[in-house]
């Protein structure tokens, strides 16, 4: 590994203050510490976030809920405020690799990385989520659906750190699952995919959003089984069409997790599955 | 018995569970020890044009770098010497050794490793074993009619070993046959995956003595390998094994040990190299990728009249042990049946890897899967239930092997019903895609030449001398045979694995035989120990020697429990009898195989639309003789079972363009805790007549079955056969659709 | 860029080491290289196998994924702690019994995952020992046998 200044500052202010161009923010460091010993990235700074009190809080706000950057995926699987709202979440940070990984790795490095593959990344696209963006300047909002430009790329600035998640509230009838497939147990996801869907007063679906990982360069919502879904009533025939326009929505690759061609028909199974789940929660038959 | 048989804590558990145990990367020698790093072809095939150290050995902190040309000109290997330490003229797999060097630190090391300049004139490679044998295949050794090689082993091209099996009159054979089955399969690579990386540790003295301190299965071979390479009499070279991490069979040949030694050598301080888990992956030794093609022909009751099989062992970039392991596989293809009409021909191949070596029971799951899974097909065909299809050929007391070796101790019959009755004793679980299968298999297991020392300490302990390497018990197994015969507790006897200075010689780790070997050697020295306490408490209790036995750490008089003396007062009067202190040696010679069995029983659950196969039960029972320890066996059954499982689901080295595209434990997949079932194991205890106590090798044959036992259960619980190891969920999802609809 | 030296304080099994350590040291070379505590593996330096895990400030971790100077002021746990002196851990004791340690290697960081998994839940189910011990890989036992101590251990305690 290439050596580096290692700085651990104390103040949020104090940390954008040192991410220059050459910089590096290190939250739980699990993706962050191989790419540098395998030199895909070496920063002459790593500003350790994790000394900053209160950006690992999870806490109501607007209904929803605000997740700080650092909170760990234990912590997020573990968080009742989560479960009780946001099962796909909850699922989704409680397959998040082995307890030690759960117990070092954060929602915000898990984004930031932006790993097509990020096991919360389709929750937060399919629940609406937005992020938060903090530099010397000030802060902005962004929906979590602009943040990811490609594989570990992402539309933060040079000098700008994701500092918090916000989750818009739960409406009422609406709910939303998460599904993944791999290869053994211990594994990132060959595919997986969350679904969001709430149901009108008439029992149809009035909102509904659908979000698939690892089927393209970008964690990626399914604009066309969305609206496959929108104004119908919820049932295996439904769930199965919706599925198959993801099918279509999907751009996958061959590597060494999996096949384009198993990718694609997991995208049916799982997304099927997905809308299935979320429908009975939410109240509808499927 | 009163200590064989016992399932007893290992021996050495309480460093073990503190933190204690000194594996290869722990030992600390005194001085400041150099880090070393190896430089490796990043191609599969290349010419090698130049290599140029000035720039690593110039930056500040490298204290040596060496290459082929620090080493004699030696070719070296078992059965072929194709093997040269540091490759010369050309590499032949990504991770062929070209240089290395040593440094102060691990990033100097690998800074200096990235100077060595190497110009390389690529060559087209081939990492199939079939491909390899097309005759336009890239050559791999285009000198080796020049090499030294065992005689009779047919080389020619890329066939580096080639043995060929008749027996009976095949044509008659087919044509007795009411049908004939013709099926092809393939299994991939698969890596040992222990969970300690090959480390080594060397240092180089005044005298010209170098020193190694290795997590090694084979210790003696690998003086004999590093004298060889390195032109050193054996005098000057001492290994030391250390505790080991794990070995299954890839710690036997020589990697990093070679190089530790040379740079130490030049650089006059000890070098430790530890492999990457990357290095590990590539350039260690896995198993060998096998193409089989399996032709049966079958009366309609079942009966095998016939079968020819064609099987591929790719071998990797040298022979290494894999002619041998050809020439096995020959021996086992048919599986533990009675077949009289055979032709088999079994070839090894070079391809653009590194050289495969004895992963546990080398070839037996890739034969086992082919062979049992066809088996299957076949009952399924003719309608026949599986278990009486296996029963009705199944080999027998006295049968011959395909070589004509008369085999004894058999209880394949039994071993198999035992595994039926054992998956029949549960229903099988609700659900639409629940299958069953099952698989059986037979191991030859014999003994290598081997020697232990037993000796009595001055207050009646007892002490074991031994250099065969603590592996999967075998310690605690040869202190309780001991114990056994001198009439003390497990806790009276110590096992000392000592260096190849100080051990007489020993049996490797290895071939499920370090028991059976070395179990030999100690239970003449223990005997000829108990002998010799018998002389000295015989003038002490003034007795017949003949009438004294041996118990709760007691010489007494035979129906006299009275008349007694104490081992700590013989041990110490020993010192003053004229017979002198009681201590004994013993050899053992090479023992004839016997055959131990496996069957074993799955239930898994398949999701038909992802393809996630569940194993929900797993029964093993296996023929091991006398289970000197329970708790052992059982262990190495289980653990055995769970590699298999992993090969059968999971596991598999791939390669594209000759560089391997999974060296890590992320996409190289072993079962977790989440992926393993619970394991049911049978002992089948028939004392073999070779074994020390009746004992039969234990380690290898659990990891035989599984693949085919989950191919047999998945064809049955959704109707798709994989004939493509391992059964990955995308293969059965491809195999599904693939199938006409109903 | 010169090797930068951190000074840090980290407790392990109850006492305070002060080291100075370059940026680039990993919480595992910290404990295997500069404290001597050997005791902690390594086995694939990716975070896949879990022979490194330690418990750190309460949280088991792989020692191998951390900066040492991120465990500054932090406190850990390893293997060499868990025995009161000559009295073992009752994980300890249970391992030993039921042959839960074969080759023994990824036995530290086995050890530690259980024994962070009993500090939480003292009376564990099977699937939640399964969950428990998922991080860290064994290839030798099979994992019954592991399973087995800890559920003995949890009775014990």
């Amino acid at each position: 590994m290439r050596p580096f200044h290692y700085l651990a500052p104390r103040r949020l202010d104090e940390a954008l203050s040192l991410l220059t161009p050459q910089a590096v923010p290190l939250a739980g460091g699990t993706d962050l510490f191989l790419k540098m010993e395998r030199r895909q990235t070496q920063p002459d700074t790593v500003v350790d976030l994790k000394r900053i009190p209160g950006l690992d809080r999870i806490e109501a706000a607007d209904g929803g809920v605000r997740i700080g950057a650092l909170a760990l995926m234990d912590r997020l699987s573990a968080s009742s405020m989560i479960a009780n709202q946001y099962d796909a979440l909850a699922r989704s940070a409680r397959v998040v690799g082995s307890t030690q990984t759960r117990n070092r790795a954060t929602i915000g490095g898990n984004l930031a990385n932006a790993s097509p593959a990020a096991d919360t990344a389709t929750p937060l696209l399919a629940l609406g989520a937005s992020v938060e963006a903090a530099d010397a300047s000030g802060t902005r909002e962004m929906p979590v659906d602009q943040l990811f430009l490609g594989p570990g790329r992402t539309a933060l600035r040079h000098g700008e750190l994701l500092t918090a998640i916000l989750i818009p509230a739960m409406p009422a009838r609406a709910a939303s699952a998460f599904q993944r497939c791999v290869r053994t147990a211990m594994d990132i996801a060959v595919v997986n995919c969350a679904a969001f869907v709430r149901l009108d007063e008439d029992g149809l679906i009035g909102e509904a959003r659908i979000a698939l990982g690892a089927v393209g360069p970008t964690p990626l919502r399914a604009a066309s089984a969305e609206s496959r879904l929108v104004g119908r009533r919820p049932g295996p025939d439904l769930a199965a069409e919706a599925a198959e326009a993801a099918a279509d929505d999907a751009q996958p690759i061959d590597d060494v997790r999996a096949g384009a061609d198993y990718r694609t028909e997991m995208v049916r199974v799982l997304t099927r599955r997905a809308i299935e789940d979320a429908c009975q929660r939410a109240g509808g038959e499927s | 018995m009163k200590v064989v048989g016992q399932e007893l804590p290992r021996v050495e558990i309480l460093e073990k569970v503190t933190g204690q145990s000194v594996f290869g990367a722990d030992v600390e020698p005194g001085g400041r020890v150099l880090c070393g790093k190896m430089v490796l072809s990043p191609h599969a095939h290349a010419r090698i044009v130049a290599v140029r150290t000035e720039r690593a050995e110039r930056l500040p902190g490298v204290r040596a770098v060496v290459t082929a040309a620090d080493f004699p000109a030696v070719r070296y290997g078992r059965f072929v010497r194709d093997e040269e330490y540091f490759a010369s003229g050309k590499v032949r797999y990504v991770g062929d050794r070209v240089a290395a060097v040593a440094a102060v630190d691990e990033e100097t090391a690998e800074e200096a490793a990235r100077l060595v300049e190497v110009d390389y004139e690529v060559l087209p490679a081939v990492t199939s074993g079939l491909e390899a044998m097309a005759p336009d295949a890239p050559l791999l050794h285009e000198d080796s009619d020049e090499y030294w090689s065992q005689p009779d082993l047919n080389r020619r091209g890329n066939i580096c070993g080639h043995r060929q099996i008749v027996r009976g009159d095949l044509e008659q054979g087919f044509a007795e046959a009411d049908q004939v089955f013709e099926h092809r399969f393939h299994v991939p690579m698969v890596h040992q995956t222990y969970i300690e990386p090959h480390t080594a540790l060397a240092r180089f003295d005044a005298s010209g003595k170098a020193t190694v301190w290795v997590p090694t299965q084979a210790q003696f071979p690998l003086r004999a390998a590093i004298a060889q390479i390195l032109r050193m009499p054996m005098t000057k070279v001492r290994v030391i094994p250390t505790e080991i991490g794990g070995g299954f069979g890839g710690k036997i040949s020589p990697t990093i040990e070679p190089a530790a030694v040379a740079l130490a050598r030049k650089a006059r301080r000890p070098v430790r190299i530890v492999m990457s888990r990357g290095e590990d992956f590539q350039t260690t030794n896995p198993r060998h990728p096998f193409h089989l093609r399996y032709k049966t022909g079958v009366k309609l009751d079942g009966t095998i009249t016939a079968r020819e099989i064609e099987v591929v062992l790719g071998t990797g970039f040298s022979a290494g042990s894999g002619v041998m392991i050809s020439q096995g596989a020959a021996v086992r293809a048919p599986g533990p049946y009675r077949i009289p009409n055979l032709k088999i021909d079994s070839y090894c191949v070079y391809t653009n890897t590194s050289t495969c070596g004895a992963y546990r029971g080398p070839a037996g799951p890739q034969l086992t899967f082919a062979s049992e899974s066809q088996i299957d097909i076949i009952a399924r065909e003719l309608g026949i239930d599986p278990v009486e299809m296996r029963l009705r050929n199944v080999m027998e007391e006295g049968d011959e092997t395909p070589a004509g070796a008369r085999l004894e101790d058999v209880h394949a019959r039994e071993t198999l019903v035992k595994a039926a009755e054992a998956m029949e004793a549960v229903p099988r679980a609700a659900g639409d895609h629940v299958g069953r299968g099952m698989a059986a298999a037979h191991w030859l297991v014999g003994g290598q030449a081997s020697s232990a020392g037993v000796k009595l300490n001055e207050d009646g302990t007892v002490a074991i001398l031994t250099g065969v390497v603590d592996l999967s018990g075998a310690s605690t197994s040869l202190a309780q045979i001991a114990a056994e015969v001198l009439g003390v507790s497990l806790d009276d006897v110590h096992v000392r694995t000592a260096d190849t200075d100080f051990a007489p010689h020993s049996t490797i780790s290895a071939g499920s035989q370090a028991l059976k070997s070395m179990g030999g050697a100690v239970l003449l020295a223990a005997r000829e120990v108990k002998k010799q306490i018998q002389q000295v408490a015989a003038d002490t209790l003034e007795a017949d020697p003949a009438d004294l036995e041996l118990d709760g750490n007691k010489v007494f008089v035979k129906g006299s429990p009275d008349r007694s003396v104490s081992l700590r007062e013989v041990g110490s009067k020993a010192l003053e009898h004229e017979r002198g202190p009681i201590v004994s040696t013993q050899s053992v010679s090479r023992l004839i195989p016997h055959p131990a069995v496996a069957a074993h029983a799955a239930e898994v659950a398949v999701d038909p639309e992802t393809g996630r196969v569940r194993v929900l039960r797993y029964v093993a029972v296996q023929d091991v003789g006398t289970a000197v320890n329970p708790l052992s066996v059982r262990g190495q059954i289980e653990g055995g079972v769970m590699q298999g499982l992993g090969q059968a689901l999971s596991e598999a080295c791939t390669f594209t363009d000759g560089k391997m595209d999974n060296p890590n434990l992320l996409d190289y997949k072993i079962f977790s805790a989440l992926d393993a079932p619970p394991v049911e194991v049978h002992l089948i205890q028939h004392p073999c007549a070779t074994g020390p106590l009746g004992a039969k090798g234990v380690g290898e044959p659990p990891i035989i079955p599984p693949p085919a036992v989950v191919a047999n259960a998945v064809a049955d619980a959704v109707g798709v056969r994989i004939h493509d190891l391992p059964i990955t969920p995308e293969k059965i999802v491809r195999a599904l659709k693939a199938r006409p609809r109903p | 860029m010169a090797a930068e030296r951190i000074a840090i304080t980290v407790t392990v099994n109850g006492e305070p080491f002060r080291e100075e350590v370059p940026a680039t040291r990993s919480l595992l070379d910290f404990l295997r290289d500069d404290l001597g505590l050997t005791g902690t593996k390594e086995g694939c330096s990716e975070g896949e196998c879990g022979a490194c895990a330690v418990i750190l400030d309460g949280r088991l971790v792989d020692a191998c994924l951390i900066f040492a100077a991120e465990a500054d002021g932090r406190s850990v746990e390893t293997v060499e702690g868990l025995a009161d002196g000559e009295d073992l851990h009752p994980l300890q004791r249970t391992f030993a019994a039921t042959g839960a340690a074969q080759c023994g290697y990824c036995t530290p960081g086995m050890l530690m995952a259980c024994k962070s998994l009993l500090d939480r839940n003292p009376s564990p189910t099977r699937e939640e020992v399964v969950h428990g011990i998922a991080g860290n890989l064994c290839r030798c036992t099979g994992y019954g046998t592991i399973i087995q101590a800890v559920m003995e251990a949890a009775k014990e305690s």
